[in-house]
């Protein structure tokens, strides 16, 4: 047998009174090892899934040198969207610069903005024949504004479904307003 | 009456069998597991909500916290290539990158100093490499204007992947750090436009499902 042979001195029944050790079981509860097994096994199967990175796609409009200017769009069908420093966002309807307000980047944020705008562009000019949004976001990203919020408003771009959006630089009117708390009226000297 | 005896079950389950299932689980994701290689520059991506899969074998462009700019290039025939195209396009520019460095280049994992200061990296493992970061001693790729190392970077990869696999639009990854200026990664966008390279993937970590 496998087993361990743990009686003591065997069966000559000369002596009478020396100590008799016990019978020990061989059988050792398994139970904290399969235990500790399945908490490793769980941690690989984590940790494995975990580290994967994934990528959005992004594509920019080809450079040409014969058309210098877009398209024009018109503009209630525009949304602006202005991210400065400390994670601040400025936002503003139309082309025409002003009353710019602050807005932050969660989803009560960023997002109400972005779906009140969808509503008004869809009152005026419908959905298009996919069924999407009509509306134009113009991302602008100041100098302060770091990477996390360029990629913030673009996967807002996806969960809101907006599928016209181009990145610009920032307008010396715009920069104007920001400095001047969001008003814009220096544009009508 | 006939008495009926309940025959009283021991509780004591054999754990063995479960045991043996379970270790044998374990190994198989341990040695299959594949942890995040250490990196040589540390770089915290954004979150976002896109789900589709980096491909190992991109063309990554990183931008670090300081606005550094680095490279590395996923499929190691490639960089045999890209390195001759390098040497090729920019002859006039760079001088000539003698034989050994191009051998010991395929096997350098990230691209972190200016062109000139490659023979000297080469050498170097990852940990050095790693030892050379913390100490600042890896400079980036200089991008500004009047010394375009990272344009010339661009163009070898544009030109070798239309000349390998047909491809009009190499397959390239900006990876920026979440705290990076926006600059570095607007300049690096430019420096992509300037290439024609105008379809590129932005490498981000999963966000969690729960605050969004």
């Amino acid at each position: 047998m496998a087993d361990l042979d743990t009686s003591s001195g065997g069966g000559h029944g000369k002596h009478k009174g020396g100590v008799r050790s016990k019978k020990m079981s061989t059988r050792v509860d398994l139970t904290p090892m399969v235990d500790l097994a399945f908490l490793l096994i769980s941690f690989f199967m984590l940790t494995t899934q975990l580290s994967k990175s994934v990528a959005m796609d992004l594509a920019m409009p080809k450079k040409s040198d014969d058309v210098v200017k877009p398209a024009p769009v018109a503009g209630s069908k525009v949304l602006n969207l202005i991210a400065d420093k400390d994670d601040i966002l400025w936002y503003y309807p139309d082309v025409i610069v002003g009353g710019l307000k602050k807005v932050d980047y969660t989803p009560k944020g960023l997002r109400e903005v972005i779906l009140k705008r969808q509503a008004e562009v869809k009152a005026k000019w419908g959905l298009d024949e996919v069924g999407d949004s009509k509306m134009v976001v113009l991302i602008k990203l100041t100098d302060d504004a770091n990477y996390k919020n360029m990629v913030d408003i673009l996967d807002e771009m996806d969960i809101t479904k907006t599928k016209i959006y181009a990145i610009q630089d920032v307008n010396d009117l715009e920069v104007e307003a920001i400095k001047n708390g969001g008003n814009a009226n220096v544009s009508d000297k | 009456m006939p008495r009926f005896k309940v025959k009283r079950a021991s509780t004591w389950v054999d754990m063995t069998a479960m045991c043996d299932v379970s270790f044998l689980l374990l190994t198989f994701f341990i040695l299959t597991a594949k942890f995040r290689p250490a990196e040589i520059v540390q770089i915290t991506t954004p979150t976002s909500r896109a789900e589709n899969a980096v491909a190992e074998d991109m063309v990554t462009f990183s931008v670090d916290k300081d606005g550094k700019a680095y490279m590395s290039v996923g499929k190691p025939e490639r960089k045999t290539q890209i390195i001759d195209k390098l040497a090729e396009l920019n002859q006039s520019k760079f001088g000539n990158i003698d034989d050994n460095t191009k051998k010991l280049f395929t096997r350098l994992e990230l691209v972190g100093v200016p062109i000139q200061l490659l023979p000297q990296v080469v050498k170097r493992s990852t940990a050095e490499l790693t030892e050379m970061r913390i100490s600042g001693q890896l400079a980036g790729i200089p991008m500004d204007s009047t010394n375009n190392q990272l344009g010339a970077w661009v163009q070898a990869v544009r030109y070798v992947y239309a000349e390998t696999d047909k491809l009009s639009n190499p397959p390239v990854a900006i990876k920026g750090d979440r705290e990076s200026n926006i600059k570095g990664v607007k300049r690096l966008i430019d420096i992509f436009k300037e290439n024609d390279v105008y379809k590129y993937k932005l490498v981000t970590s999963l966000e969690n499902k729960i605050d969004k």
